[in-house]
């Protein structure tokens, strides 16, 4: 590949870095309101000094956010398995196996993609009340499985389509039924869009908001999202705590993707040419 | 090694009919080649075969078993895709291993039997490699390998080295040939190129938009083609062919007279021609210098390109429009474009066939 010259690259770095800044500046607001005295909370410059950690210990002192966090953690999981096995089983069935059908509920799955999460919260709640799935982990797993599905499908069936037919082919002639062909050779395949759709959906649970503040109303199974609620109200608010929390909550989700951006970036991008 | 029996078998897409009813018999231990030009349903075939892909009528049988129905494993068939179809994930001893491994073999029969096959493919120092660090001869070596793991009863080739450079692919004919003799297996191997058929077969099917168009042994197929697509599909350079008009008939010789003007004799089966017109057909290697001697079955013409290819000289040369290969076992250094040559056509090679 020709290499640029050196000013026209140090434009485009200097353009990135501004970029990256701009993108930047709500992280470090936030952590800034958390690092700071309640006086100061309501300063407009970026940066302040002194610092103070007591935002944090507040936090920490006030909530069994160990617990939150566990709960969080153990609904992220869960749903991702879940969208990970359903939607890759969903995407062999429409993409190798060709099944009868399959391309039909396809379409209607991606129906679903449309249908926005405030218009389905009322009868979500009174079927989960039914079902008896109030303030359990099972109330946002499944509601938050089954919407995270849909997207995950079509992520994964275009990868799937995109796999060399031979390869699916090859498996049946070594005498793989269909589901060692979806074991052995299907998942390894995507393995890069299986990623991608994992922590996708890691992120989405882990930040989701509105459900869990309606389905979870007990402090054993509240999970992390829910803790910000209680440092902001009509009457009271309490900004450096709230920031503070914020930025805890974030912290898994950082670290995640700075374990896994590699394999995230790879997947966003497996396919866009011609291997 | 097993016998393999299609008995009316037939293939459509919707309305579309790709391989009308066919019959074909390949025989125990036999090398089978299917060839014809891209598109003619010879790789549908050997799918249908494989059981990769359901007939539409007719049944599959091998060893008068029918299988028509049967999941490819069940036919006892191996496949050796275009592609090479190696899974990436796996390295070179698991993607050869792979089929044992389903099969649910002992671990250890599992590493006798792929070392054995990397032993006989020269694989040996590659089994920890992937796909992606082999070349294309290796990766198709590989793909072999895990054919012949199985034990297959019937293995099924696919283009198999369309993929290579020309120079590993004579490379990998003679491997596939010694492969065949060391295996002494049934084995059928689909391919476009003629000089593949014609150098690792028993038996060739020469297949033409879905119907076959002649069966026979390379040389038979090379002397007696039964039609012009034959005679032109095997051979290279493919056989020259004239436009004529039958003139006479006596003693098993047929009086030809060229649409470019000229009589040619033709002594070769004859019987299949009614008369009119007809499609005089000579291989380029079959044609003669006519200076100095008889003067019947001669043309003449202005050499139009000579391609000297070190063992062999190829002229080109334009016969009253038409253009006419000769090929000759010399350099022909006193040849040049331009020049008029006069040639002679032996009345035992010249083909005739009807319109």
């Amino acid at each position: 590949m020709r290499r640029r010259p050196a000013v026209s690259r140090i434009v485009i770095h200097a353009a990135l870095f501004l970029l990256l800044a701009i993108w930047m500046i709500p992280e470090v607001y936030m952590l800034s309101i958390g690092l700071r005295t309640p006086a100061q909370a309501f300063d407009a410059t970026l940066f302040v000094w002194p610092l103070t950690f007591d935002n944090f210990v507040t936090v920490i002192r006030d909530n069994p956010l160990t617990s939150f966090f566990l709960n969080s953690l153990i609904v992220t999981l869960s749903t991702v398995a879940l969208v990970v096995a359903f939607s890759s089983l969903f995407a062999f069935a429409c993409a190798v196996l060709n099944l009868r059908g399959s391309l039909t509920l396809y379409a209607t799955l991606l129906t679903t993609l449309m249908v926005p999460l405030a218009s389905l919260v009322l009868p979500l709640a009174i079927l989960l009340k039914t079902f008896g799935w109030v303030n359990t982990y099972a109330g946002l797993i499944f509601p938050y499985a089954a919407l995270g599905v849909p997207f995950a499908v079509v992520v994964l069936k275009a990868f799937m389509e995109d796999s060399p037919k031979e390869l699916f082919e090859a498996a049946r002639v070594d005498g793989c039924n269909a589901w060692q062909t979806y074991w052995h050779v299907a998942l390894p395949l995507v393995r890069p869009a299986l990623v991608f759709v994992g922590i996708w959906q890691f992120i989405t649970t882990w930040n989701e908001f509105f459900l869990a503040l309606i389905i979870l109303t007990r402090d054993e199974v509240k999970t992390l999202t829910i803790v910000p609620m209680q440092y902001s109200g009509l009457y009271m608010a309490n900004p450096g705590a709230l920031f503070a929390v914020l930025t805890l909550i974030a912290l898994p989700l950082i670290l995640l993707y700075v374990v896994v951006q590699r394999a995230f970036v790879r997947g966003l991008l497996a396919g866009a040419v011609k291997g | 090694m097993s016998k393999l029996a299609l008995d009316a078998v037939s293939k459509s897409f919707g309305a579309l009919e790709i391989i009308p009813p066919l019959d074909l018999t390949i025989e125990h231990g036999e090398f089978c080649a299917l060839v014809g030009p891209s598109g003619c349903g010879k790789s549908t075939l050997l799918r249908i075969i494989a059981g990769l892909e359901p007939a539409t009528s007719g049944r599959v049988l091998v060893d008068g078993e029918d299988v028509t129905g049967a999941e490819p494993p069940e036919r006892g068939v191996a496949m050796v895709f275009q592609s090479y179809a190696l899974y990436p994930h796996m390295n070179v001893a698991s993607n050869i291993g792979f089929g044992l491994k389903i099969a649910r073999r002992a671990a250890e029969e599992i590493r006798q039997k792929v070392d054995a096959a990397a032993d006989k493919l020269r694989l040996d120092a590659l089994l920890s490699r992937m796909p992606r660090e082999l070349s294309g001869g290796q990766r198709q070596r590989v793909a072999i390998g895990r054919a012949i793991t199985r034990d297959p009863r019937i293995f099924l080739l696919d283009e198999p080295l369309s993929n290579l450079d020309a120079a590993l692919r004579g490379g990998m004919r003679v491997e596939i040939a010694r492969l065949r003799q060391s295996l002494d297996a049934t084995m059928i191997y689909v391919t476009h190129d003629q000089v593949e058929a014609m150098t690792l077969a028993d038996r060739i099917v020469v297949m033409n938009k879905g119907r076959i168009e002649q069966i026979g042994a390379p040389m038979d197929l090379y002397h007696n083609p039964a039609n012009r697509f034959v005679a032109g599909f095997i051979g290279s350079p493919s056989m020259n062919f004239f436009d004529a008009e039958v003139r006479g008939r006596a003693n098993g010789e047929l009086l030809l007279r060229l649409a470019g003007g000229g009589d040619i004799v033709s002594r070769r089966a004859v019987t299949s021609v009614a008369g009119g017109r007809v499609t005089l057909g000579i291989r380029p290697e079959h044609v003669e210098f006519g200076d100095g001697m008889a003067a019947d079955n001669r043309v003449t013409g202005t050499v139009q390109v000579v391609e000297r290819l070190g063992c062999d000289t190829l002229l080109h040369i334009d016969v009253a429009g038409n253009t006419l290969v000769m090929r000759q076992p010399r350099d022909l250094a006193d040849i040049h474009a331009g020049e008029p040559v006069t040639c002679r056509f032996p009345a035992e090679a010249c083909h005739v066939f009807a319109g």
